[in-house]
């Protein structure tokens, strides 16, 4: 395992490879199984048109269009961070780190909007298939953010004891690279639920 | 990831730089702030343009196209710049950029041809 993760490391040879091996196993993990949610809700989508094209009509695309908005700005605060650990400044790193929880937090109070919207529009996910696989898909990401949000607050709370250094930050990039993942995820999940009909 | 020497500077790069500088751009040496600025504008414009078009167009094969590109380009500008991996090891970056090419073509498909898909899938 050593071996390979220094060829990971290595085998680039222009520029380290953010995090380990382990990260990048469970980053991949993770995809799959989102990978997997999609599939199933496009061969849903191919037996039932009519209802998944009605579907996206019915939800509140502003909320998702914000939830986008906060998940690309928390991305963005996120890489801030590490180039300020990068360059030795963890006052800064800690700042663009708060920012990312901010971030974190703006998309956990928008959902909760989005659910109670949708709890007074009678939408539920027994409403029908496409609301199934939506209150699936985004409560499984919505989980996936507060998994992100612990690991971010881990990580925050090893740079305010001087854990990670500007040499040494292995762990900060493991927990950045995951919460880049989530927002990955959702780049796909937004178009799919809320815009394509 | 995001270089100042130079060396590294891709074209599409130097086109934001003229752009944002003008003719002079190159006298200028962005840091990683600044392209991170960057980077995150384009990917906020690529989604509010994507919302606007789906929301004021009719659905057809064009918008699922149009959809899918803005998509594709998201994933690729949060891997390679966000993410730190444009210059990482290849085999990483090129599984999680095979991912967004894999996963976009699927929906293509999906969306434009549902019928094939549920012929594929009816037992």
């Amino acid at each position: 395992m050593g071996n390979f993760t220094a060829q990971i490391q290595n085998a680039g040879n222009e520029r380290p490879t953010p995090g380990n091996i382990a990260v990048w196993i469970l980053i991949w993990a993770e995809l799959s199984e989102f990978a997997l949610f999609f599939i199933v809700y496009l061969v849903v989508r191919s037996h039932n048109p009519e209802i998944f094209s009605e579907g996206p009509k019915h939800l509140n695309t502003l909320a998702g269009a914000l939830n986008t908005l906060a998940l690309l700005t928390s991305s963005y605060c996120v890489a801030r961070a590490m180039a300020c650990i990068r360059a030795g400044n963890t006052d800064g790193c800690m700042k663009w780190l708060t920012a990312t929880l901010a971030m974190g937090l703006t998309y956990c109070g928008i959902k909760a909007w989005e659910y109670h919207w949708n709890g007074e529009a009678g939408i539920d996910s027994r409403t029908n298939q496409f609301f199934t696989l939506y209150y699936y898909l985004t409560f499984n990401h919505l989980l996936h953010v507060l998994v992100g949000m612990c690991t971010i607050s881990w990580a925050m709370f090893r740079v305010q004891l001087g854990g990670f250094s500007q040499h040494q930050h292995e762990g900060l990039e493991g927990a950045a690279c995951y919460w880049h993942m989530i927002d990955l995820a959702w780049i796909i999940i937004f178009p799919l639920l809320y815009v394509l009909r | 990831m995001f270089c100042d020497n130079g060396a590294q500077v891709t074209v599409f790069e130097m086109k934001i730089k003229k752009y944002i500088f003008g003719d002079d751009g190159d006298k200028f040496a962005m840091t990683e702030r600044h392209w991170l600025i960057c980077f995150w504008l384009i990917l906020l414009a690529l989604t509010l343009m994507s919302v606007f078009i789906a929301e004021s167009a009719d659905p057809a094969p064009w918008t699922v196209l149009f959809v899918s590109m803005m998509v594709t380009l998201k994933g690729q500008l949060v891997i390679d710049r966000l993410m730190g991996l444009r210059h990482a090891n290849p085999l990483i970056r090129g599984l999680m950029l095979m991912y967004f090419y894999v996963l976009t073509l699927l929906i293509v498909w999906a969306l434009l041809f549902p019928e094939q898909l549920a012929a594929l899938t009816t037992l």
